[in-house]
């Protein structure tokens, strides 16, 4: 019996090219895969698993305890609203962990000059790395609630009527996004900087802890006026997503004296503001060749 | 008549106060062209205009029929680029990174898959193509690189000190290779260097750059045609020969060990009779011959003639 190695030469490619907007998709969807860890060493999954899980986690009790004690009353319950308050920790971890890894190490890899090289520009890279980081996000934030408002439902502890529950949905659907889009806008803003992806997971945790802890000193005990909560992220952030599901408390603190449209846009601008410095960002960045 | 892949008019760049590139004018052909010049030149600054990713400042550049600044994303579709660096993230498969450049270049996924496997085969990596790049040596990089920038089937490769770092064996190997593509597979291929011996080992043009302009380009036998002659190299008794042949009328050129003679054209006359003629005196001044041939110009006599040409015109 004999072997034979065929050389099948070189064959030139005739069937169909994509354009932009393929790219763009491409560059998405491995960015999702970085993020969460998929095709990596495991040492990559365990961040993404993590913070999944915990945003879950609180979700997944809760779900537990309706449906094995059916006397407990809704008010025991975790409302979609304080959610957020439940989650806030892993949320912050999974920005501080994703964005800088798909984007700080595009640039110390030398990926960011092969992607210019490629149908991609400036400006569609940045939209390509916002989508990818956005839609892993939505695990984080729009996921645990929509699961857990189908739960409560299924258990008989949701919304009582068809509109109530798709109003609901929608609305968790809504505050998530929000929420997910600016702190994916933060988390790439602050990405696009240093050099090692460690310093930007460091500086996005410091973005967000120091205007809270800022923020609720000057307000709570130096009687600065509320509006210097709109410059502390995660108090928005966290104002906004209780607005957008309707369920806003009242705790007693400045915070809860801001409009909630204004509340609102601040969040929605936060996501907006980020992306345009992002862009504005790598318009001018330096590209290692 | 051929369509030049790259058509440069007049074209400028400069970052802030710095002028790179002060005028680039050129046709660069269909096949295999080197991009020559010092560290520094200009090389991947005029790689970076080619690609789109860098606006101009002035002047007109059409690549593949198209201008850049106005179709970059198309032109880029059917561009593969192989820059410098060879850092590539390390804990990506080869496979991985291929297929995924060249879906990102609009190729389906299922065609990127099979492609990419395809490529690394043909840079000769089909073995190793599941192993993380971080893994491998750096020739092997260059090899993966060569294989990213071809996996979408290009029309125009560029290629960016393809041989940096690279030992003897393996540089032998890549200029091989990158000769194969350019060769036998009908891709163009602009390979930029700074080192003269493999531009004229591969490439059958050449764009030389200094100080931010094309100084020479063309053809690289027909600017190393054009001499005549005989080139002679002794041990000893150069004098004695150069004065032999110059009594007979020809013109003699000493250059250390080396003659270089030549005559006015003699038509009818047996053209190598000068060779015979230059051999004769050689054994009757009876001194050692190391060397006789046809006088040549070496890319590297063009690239010293080329800048001492520009330097005269700056100074």
């Amino acid at each position: 019996m004999s072997t034979q190695i065929h050389d099948l030469g070189y064959r030139a490619y005739q069937g169909e090219r994509a354009g932009v907007p393929w790219a763009v998709r491409s560059l998405a969807v491995h960015s999702m895969r970085r993020a969460l860890g998929l095709k990596r060493a495991g040492k990559h999954k365990i961040v993404p698993v993590l913070t999944i899980g915990f945003a879950f986690l609180p979700a997944i009790v809760m779900v537990g305890i309706a449906a094995f004690i059916p006397t407990i009353g809704a008010l025991d319950l975790i409302a979609v609203g304080d959610y957020f308050g439940y989650i806030a920790f892993a949320l912050f971890l999974f920005t501080a962990a994703a964005a800088p890894g798909v984007l700080t190490t595009d640039r110390t890899t030398g990926m960011l000059a092969l992607y210019l090289a490629s149908p991609l520009n400036r400006t569609t890279y940045v939209v390509a790395k916002f989508i990818g980081i956005f839609t892993v996000m939505l695990l984080v934030t729009v996921a645990p609630m929509v699961f857990l408002q189908i739960a409560y439902t299924l258990v008989g502890a949701g919304p009582g009527g068809v509109i109530d529950f798709v109003t609901s949905i929608a609305r968790a659907v809504l505050a998530g996004s929000v929420v997910a889009a600016a702190l994916t806008g933060l988390g790439l803003f602050i990405s696009s900087f240093p050099k090692r992806w460690g310093v930007a997971s460091v500086s996005i945790v410091a973005a967000m802890l120091v205007p809270v802890i800022v923020a609720g000193l000057l307000t709570e005990e130096a009687d600065a006026p509320a509006w210097v909560s709109y410059f502390s992220p995660p108090d928005m952030l966290g104002k906004a997503w209780e607005h957008l599901i309707g369920e806003s408390v009242d705790r007693g603190l400045a915070i809860d004296d801001l409009g909630s449209t204004s509340v609102i846009v601040v969040a929605v601008g936060y996501a907006v503001v980020f992306l345009g410095l992002t862009w504005w960002r790598y318009q001018h960045i330096e590209v290692d060749r | 008549m051929r369509v030049p892949v790259i058509s440069a008019n007049r074209v400028a760049k400069s970052f802030g106060l710095t002028t790179v590139l002060s005028d680039i004018s050129v046709d660069i052909q269909p096949g295999i062209t080197g991009l020559l010049g010092s560290n520094g030149a200009g090389k991947t600054t005029l790689l970076s205009l080619v690609l789109g990713i860098e606006p101009r400042n002035g002047g007109e550049l059409l690549v593949l029929g198209h201008d850049p600044a106005s179709a970059g994303p198309e032109i880029r579709a059917r561009i593969g680029y192989s820059p410098e660096h060879h850092h590539l993230p390390a804990d990506v498969q080869a496979a991985d990174l291929v297929r995924h450049l060249a879906q990102l270049h609009g190729l389906p996924a299922q065609a990127s898959t099979e492609r990419a496997s395809d490529a690394l085969w043909l840079v000769g990596l089909g073995e190793e193509r599941f192993r993380p790049i971080g893994t491998m040596s750096t020739g092997q990089r260059q090899r993966v690189k060569l294989a990213a920038a071809l996996a979408h089937d290009p029309a125009l490769v560029l290629l960016d000190e393809p041989t940096d770092g690279l030992d003897p064996v393996q540089r032998d190997d890549m200029l091989e290779l990158i000769h194969r593509v350019g060769t036998e597979y009908g891709i163009s291929i602009v390979l930029s260097s700074h080192l003269l011996e493999e531009v004229e080992r591969i490439c059958d043009q050449v764009v030389i750059i200094a100080n931010g302009s094309v100084i020479r380009s063309g053809n690289i036998q027909e600017m190393r045609g054009g001499r005549t002659g005989v080139m002679v190299e002794l041990d000893d008794g150069h004098e004695k020969v150069a004065t032999a042949l110059r009594s007979a009328g020809l013109t003699v050129e000493v250059k250390g060990l080396r003659l270089l003679v030549d005559a006015p054209p003699q038509p009818g006359a047996d053209p190598f009779w000068i060779h015979d003629y230059v051999r004769e005196v050689v054994i009757w001044a009876n001194v050692g011959l190391r060397r006789l041939g046809d006088q040549t110009v070496s890319l590297e006599d063009v690239f010293l003639a080329s800048n001492d040409a520009a330097n005269e015109v700056t100074a």
